[in-house]
């Protein structure tokens, strides 16, 4: 005898019930808006990761263009910020 | 490839726009496709030779399927559901319990005065390997007992198993829950966005705030040594470990069913709020929900569970337990970790303590604070080296004449900041889904950005693996 599947309609599952469903595309603007500002502040992450990371085309693409990046950052100031609050939650620890 | 890593940041958003865009053109299989590519690149980066241990899984679930369904006698239909569950052990067996087994057997034929030249191969454990095991089955016995009412294409199986964001560490998504949501495309305009974020973003501060710093500055030393710290360090490592694991794995569960609500799919909630159980059994139902609930399906019931006497029951919890315990790793304190809470089960069953509600708010309490004491006593077992290591720890317990080293306020308030997780509002996410609907995608945006950068600033240095990928 075969059961009846369990239907799969949205809002169904207990995490889901009473939110409301958004358009996928909302999520890419957030991602953007989100990753942008990670790059300006947290820009040293990003010639960690291509130093870090095993060699290859595209990490010798990206190397130098990244310190440039991280450059500018520190010249301008928002680097310089995140690399203070990270020195304040590292005295705070 | 790690969740919380730039690596699988633009993996993630390479992997997201592709598959909505193919869905916006209307190419569904090409969608399944796509992701099925993403989560092979996902496994080979962990490993390239066994995502053909992965592939083999999915044929011979897939082939035992077909079969199960193809026969029409019920004997036979059995005879093959039998034969594909013991050749997915069979496989889970090799990898992680060969050289466990030899070990022991080497040591008992010690001890009765036989030596000999044992076949230990150091066979490496391939990640994932017990989560995606547990989901092959579950796809085979969900078809033999007609919760899943077809067997699936070759390419809907592919991706249940194969899943990157449940692959190496779960949720164990159930076949009869995931399968039906492949057979529509989703929709792109009735996606969980909040979920999503919300999920992802309290997934890595648990990890990366709570489970690192606990895990590097107090959990790993004081482990590693225990004879060397006295009481108050030995007892707060103990609370520390107990915060540290649910931070480190409900985190990477958070991150799994975020990443997959904003593809449009759904998994079921693997914690919620596990410390605030009243019994052991209320804490199994909040504890990795998606192992025990399927240990309760696919171990428990078909042993019996409690419909054959109380003896019975008892031998059927304890052998659900230790085989529980065993899952999570090839050594004896996980057994012991497995035996406890398989015996303070019974023990609960017999007196009735699981089902009776403590009368008044101080009794209820006093319950919680009985229940995590004894989940605490039992992680000693878990997280320790060996049995000795766990002797050592509670032996150090009793020794408050040391000097404390490592109780500190900022440790003992991420252990307080642990706790509290557990009394967070039942509708704190309906919360912030209002909160969400009422803000532009932009202003998310930012508002997220700078929570991961609050999280990045306040991250420890060191960076511990997730604690379930070992298993």
């Amino acid at each position: 005898m075969v059961k009846q599947e369990p239907e799969c309609e949205l809002g169904t599952e207990e995490l889901e019930q009473g939110l409301r469903p958004a358009a996928a595309v909302d999520f890419a603007k957030i991602a953007i808006t989100a990753v942008a500002l990670l790059l300006v502040f947290n820009s040293v992450a990003l010639v960690d990761w291509t130093r870090q990371s095993r060699p290859g085309p595209v990490i010798a693409a990206l190397g130098q263009p990244a310190e440039r990046w991280h450059a500018a950052m520190e010249r301008l100031g928002p680097a310089g910020l995140f690399e203070r609050l990270h020195a304040l939650a590292r005295s705070f620890s | 490839m790690v969740f919380p890593t730039l690596n699988f940041l633009i993996f993630y958003l390479c992997i997201w726009p592709t598959s909505w865009l193919l869905l916006v053109a209307r190419r569904h299989q090409l969608h399944k496709l796509a992701i099925i590519a993403g989560s092979y690149i996902f496994y080979a980066a962990w490993s390239t030779r066994f995502t053909l241990l992965l592939l083999a899984s999915v044929c011979l679930n897939w082939t035992a399927g077909w079969l199960i369904v193809r026969s029409a006698d019920p004997s036979r239909r059995k005879l093959v559901v039998g034969i594909g569950v013991a050749l997915n052990l069979a496989l889970l067996g090799y990898f992680k319990y060969w050289d466990f087994f030899i070990g022991n057997l080497d040591g008992l034929l010690r001890s009765v005065g036989l030596q000999g030249e044992m076949p230990y191969w150091e066979i490496v454990l391939p990640v994932g390997i017990s989560f995606f095991t547990f989901q092959g089955i579950s796809y085979i016995v969900d078809l033999y007992r007609g919760d899943l009412d077809r067997p699936r294409p070759f390419v809907d199986v592919m991706l249940f198993i194969s899943f990157f964001p449940h692959l190496v560490a779960g949720p164990i998504v159930r076949a009869s829950a995931f399968l039906p949501q492949l057979e529509r495309p989703p929709s792109p305009n009735r996606v969980f966005v909040s979920l999503g974020i919300c999920l992802i973003g309290w997934g890595v501060f648990k990890k990366a705030v709570v489970a690192n710093w606990l895990s590097v500055d107090l959990v790993d030393p004081v482990f590693r040594t225990p004879l060397e710290y006295g009481g108050a360090d030995i007892l707060l490592a103990i609370y520390g470990y107990a915060i540290q694991i649910y931070c480190d794995f409900s985190a990477y569960s958070d991150i799994a069913i975020g990443i997959a609500a904003l593809l449009g799919y759904r998994f079921q909630r693997n914690f919620n709020q596990p410390y605030r159980a009243q019994s052991l059994q209320d804490f199994w139902r909040r504890w990795h929900m998606s192992l025990s609930s399927w240990l309760r399906d696919y171990l428990y019931i078909p042993l019996g569970g409690s419909r054959k006497g109380k003896a019975r029951t008892t031998v059927n919890l304890l052998a659900t337990m230790v085989i529980g315990g065993l899952w999570h790793g090839a050594a004896w304190h996980y057994v012991l970790w497995g035996a406890m809470h398989g015996g303070g089960l019974a023990l609960e069953r017999a007196t009735g303590l699981d089902r009776t509600a403590a009368p008044g708010r101080w009794r209820q309490t006093l319950r919680v604070v009985l229940v995590f004491h004894f989940v605490c006593l039992c992680w000693v077992f878990f997280r320790a080296k060996d049995m000795t290591a766990a002797g050592d720890m509670l032996g150090q317990l009793a020794d408050w004449s040391a000097t404390p080293q490592l109780v500190t306020p900022f440790l003992a308030g991420l252990v307080v900041l642990g706790l509290l997780m557990q009394a967070t509002p039942a509708n704190l996410l309906q919360w912030l889904d209002r909160a969400y609907h009422a803000l532009s995608p932009w202003a998310v945006g930012v508002m997220g950005g700078l929570l991961l950068l609050m999280i990045e600033a306040l991250g420890g240095d060191g960076s511990a693996p997730f604690i379930y990928f070992q298993f």
